[in-house]
């Protein structure tokens, strides 16, 4: 097979794994898809020999022009030729470094899918959404951003511990802070521009009716007020600030082993942040990205070992750990009688 | 211009005296906060104890030893002050609470119908609990020592400490038992 030819089949091959894997139920399913791949010459990689020799080829066209111009004629477009060829040179490389990277993503994206169906989590599309509209309003977590608010995913799953078990969504929230700034310049010329600022906040969305109007922050933002509370300890003082309704509330709720696992939270979680709401809706909040971070052992051109690491199950050590804190405030907060 | 550099260093280094000072009463205040919710938690457990005796009569339960480890809980629970911090006595009651605990599971083996009973599991869930707060109180009340500990005997504080606040170093609470299972001692 030419490498056209086997380009063009690994190229269809891959684009259908990568529609198909947007729409994963089950393990199995992974499985079948993993199949077709492995049906394909393996290792799993293009045959990029043609364009590395395209590449080179147009270096030395480039390379040549400058010879002849320097050593033979002293044409005037000679040197424009030999910059062009060496400019188009570069093409054939982002073509290769192009694929490389689609194909490492292609495998990091099964990987992830995979860790998703090991953790019985399920992405739902925008439409599947909860009523994220009514999360902004119901929770001050969300009041962030002069510009754009918006919710870029939202992941569906369910907890089951030792003496409760819960549904809960996870979700990445991105919002954007607009700015305008006035400079002068040493002509004494005033000039304004408009900065924009991204962010993003991650987080989980659960029921949580032992405790209403509560905020336990350590990245407050605005909109939180309520009565101060002040725990025993030092170390939770200085990581958060707390403002209840009343401040029984919180006493109530701040008991020893939840101050010492919330304390253990905030530092595997940055600017963590729990919003208790009047509902009994419990929002955690934090700026890490990698809550659900799951990486591959190795790329698809390793199919056999990577259907392996597939065949087994994935864990999400952070996610659980933090699944496993909040399970930890139910049963310090429930009645056992 | 010369006086006036020298009584800007005097009040800088007044304001700087008084920070510290205040710092090291605010670490002794939340070392004894730390303590008084260490002995609270404690006495949440003596709350218990009446159901607990009430369980072990009704399942006719008569394993020797456990009325007295009981008692002895108790008392050592009533040994208790918030207003003194006394590492030594809080160590024998875990070490009861402990020996409790351990006799209750071997009464549970004895007699299957307590196992069963909901009540006593219900009970037993709440202890479990409540001991991991008592843990989880004497991890904060270690915490604040350590802080106060840190904020006396650090230089200059040590210092200020040493001319005006005139505190001593507070003792931390240590599980002797948990640390004769470890070869490696703490010098």
């Amino acid at each position: 097979m030419s490498a056209f030819q086997h380009n063009k089949t690994l190229a269809a091959a891959l684009a259908q794994v990568k529609r198909q894997s947007q729409t994963l139920h089950s393990k199995a399913e992974l499985l079948k898809l993993l199949d077709k791949l492995a049906v394909l010459p393996q290792p799993i990689r293009y045959h990029h020999l043609p364009l590395w020799l395209c590449s080179a080829g147009l270096v030395a066209g480039a390379l040549g022009c400058m010879w002849l111009y320097h050593y033979l004629v002293e044409l005037t477009w000679l040197p424009a030729i030999g910059w062009t060829l060496l400019g188009l040179s570069l093409l054939p490389l982002i073509i290769i470094g192009w694929r490389y990277a689609g194909l490492k993503k292609l495998g990091r994206q099964l990987y992830w899918h995979n860790a998703l169906l090991d953790n019985q989590l399920q992405l739902l599309r925008p439409g599947q959404w909860p009523d994220s509209r009514s999360w902004q309003q119901q929770f001050a977590e969300f009041d962030r951003g002069n510009h754009k608010r918006e919710f870029k995913q939202i992941i569906a799953g369910h907890y089951v511990g030792e003496e409760h078990q819960f549904d809960y969504h996870y979700w990445h929230f991105h919002y954007v802070d607009r700015r305008t700034v006035t400079s002068t310049n040493s002509k004494g010329q005033v000039r304004t521009r408009t900065e924009y600022t991204h962010y993003d906040r991650y987080g989980l969305m659960l029921p949580f009716r032992y405790v209403q109007n509560l905020f336990i922050c350590a990245f407050a933002p605005s909109g939180i007020n309520g009565e101060k509370y002040q725990s025993d300890s030092g170390r939770f003082n200085k990581i958060f600030k707390v403002r209840a309704s009343e401040q029984m509330q919180a006493a109530r709720f701040l008991k020893p082993a939840a101050v010492v696992a919330l304390e253990d939270l905030a530092g595997q979680l940055r600017q963590l942040n729990l919003e208790f709401s009047a509902d009994g809706t419990l929002c955690i909040s934090f700026a890490n990205a990698d809550l659900l971070d799951a990486q591959p052992p190795c790329g698809l051109d390793q199919l056999s070992r990577f259907r392996q690491s597939i065949e087994q199950a994935t864990a999400l050590p952070k996610l659980q750990q933090t699944l496993a804190a909040v399970h930890q405030l139910m049963r310090h907060s429930d009645s056992n009688f | 211009m010369t006086t006036g550099i020298i009584i800007g260093v005097i009040i800088l280094l007044a304001v700087f005296v008084v920070v510290i000072y205040n710092g090291i009463i605010t670490r002794m205040n939340a070392v004894e906060r730390g303590w008084a919710n260490v002995i609270t938690q404690e006495r949440q457990k003596n709350k218990m104890i009446p159901h607990l005796e009430q369980v072990v009569a009704q399942f006719q339960v008569h394993e020797a030893g456990l009325q007295t480890q009981i008692a002895e809980l108790r008392s050592g629970i009533a040994k208790l002050h918030s207003d003194n911090i006394d590492a030594s006595q809080l160590e024998q009651v875990e070490s009861k609470t402990k020996d409790l605990m351990q006799g209750l599971n071997i009464a549970v083996e004895a007699y299957p119908e307590l196992k069963a009973s909901e009540v006593f599991n219900n009970l037993m869930r709440e202890i479990a609990e409540q001991q991991e707060n008592i843990g989880a109180a004497i991890r904060i009340f270690n915490q604040n020592v350590e802080d106060f500990n840190n904020g006396i005997e650090v230089f200059p504080n040590s210092l200020v400490n040493a001319s005006l606040n005139k505190k001593s170093r507070v003792t931390p609470f240590h599980d002797s038992e948990a640390e004769a299972g470890f070869e490696y001692k703490l010098k």
